[in-house]
């Protein structure tokens, strides 16, 4: 997959997180779907990093550039708190992982969706961040490629 | 090839971090649960909207105020000066929960009744869901059998406010009718 495919992947994943973040402005029915929606690109996005994740994690203990390391932790924060908001978006959405009748599911599954929705919020925010320069680097390409034609290089990992 | 190998791979260890994840937050809220820490701490959990599902706090802090129309949220006005130390606005009207308690007059059987935040001996506007009967603190159980397990905090004896004449409410008040 070409860079620029997997940046539009990406930024069509991120918008569609930030609306589904935001289930008083879409709905939540649009905000269920949304959610739902969103498991595959994630999951895509996941497995197309999954060789650097790997390698990343094997070297964890060993040599391993700083920035990866941080970049590793956050995604490992990303990772575990989307997990757990779709988990817990499931338990208390009514009729689907919780009884149709409110009030039946612990309050703790709700700290959790909240919680967990606003921490992978800021952990995409910080994630964007680290991998600005594959995004910035990717963006230009795509800009200059239209008036000069130039070998393809995108293969570097964001 | 190897991006379906690797997408089973992710999907797998997905599942496994999602089965853990769900095991650990039901024994966490059991644990919660056992120790009676829900009562004690003060959490402000027991809202939440009908309409999104997420936390009365939550839902209030994305708009920053409670909502003067229906907007989907459930607010939370909290009000430290006033006697009255929670307003409840419904989410499909915008009234006060004493307002639509008015409507509907005296709790329900079984109502359980208690003062917000706890300030004994002040006197206080029951904020009683009409549909259950339950305390406003713990509304989320409007739909459903009363009082959730974990909503109990701590209050003295309260005085249910009157009737109010000439309330009228408006349509869709799914959390309150």
């Amino acid at each position: 997959m070409s860079a620029k495919a997997r940046l539009a992947l990406d930024a069509a994943l991120f918008l569609a997180f930030i609306a589904a973040y935001n289930p008083v402005a879409t709905g939540i029915p649009v905000h269920i779907w949304l959610s739902f929606a969103i498991i595959l690109p994630a999951l895509l996005h996941l497995s197309l990093n999954w060789e650097w994740v790997v390698y990343a994690m094997s070297r964890l203990a060993g040599k391993l550039h700083g920035v990866s390391r941080i970049q590793l932790s956050v995604d490992a924060v990303l990772f575990i708190s989307v997990v757990a908001c779709c988990v817990s978006g499931v338990v208390v959405t009514p009729g689907l992982g919780a009884p149709a009748v409110l009030g039946t599911v612990p309050g703790i599954w709700y700290i959790v969706h909240s919680f967990t929705a606003d921490l992978s919020t800021i952990a995409i925010v910080v994630h964007l961040a680290l991998h600005w320069r594959w995004i910035a680097g990717v963006v230009r390409r795509a800009i200059t490629a239209q008036r000069l034609v130039r070998p393809a290089d995108s293969r570097v990992h964001p | 090839m190897r991006i379906l190998r690797n997408l089973l791979m992710v999907s797998a260890v997905t599942g496994i971090v999602a089965m853990g994840l769900y095991a650990g937050i039901n024994a966490l809220g059991n644990g919660l649960d056992a120790t009676g820490l829900y009562a004690s701490s003060q959490l402000p959990t027991k809202l939440v909207c009908p309409a999104t599902g997420c936390m009365a706090t939550a839902c209030h802090g994305m708009t920053g105020s409670p909502p003067p129309s229906s907007t989907g949220q459930f607010a939370d006005a909290r009000r430290p000066s006033s006697a009255q130390s929670a307003t409840l606005v419904c989410p499909a009207t915008g009234c006060s929960a004493a307002t639509c308690h008015a409507t509907t007059g005296e709790p329900a059987p079984g109502s359980r009744t208690r003062a917000p935040g706890g300030q004994s001996g002040m006197p206080s506007t029951v904020q009683v869901c009409p549909a259950t009967g339950c305390a406003a603190t713990s509304c989320h159980a409007t739909e459903g059998n009363g009082r959730p397990p974990h909503s109990g905090r701590g209050g003295g004896p309260v005085q249910v406010q009157p009737e109010e004449e000439g309330d009228e409410e408006p349509e869709g008040n799914a959390l309150w009718q």
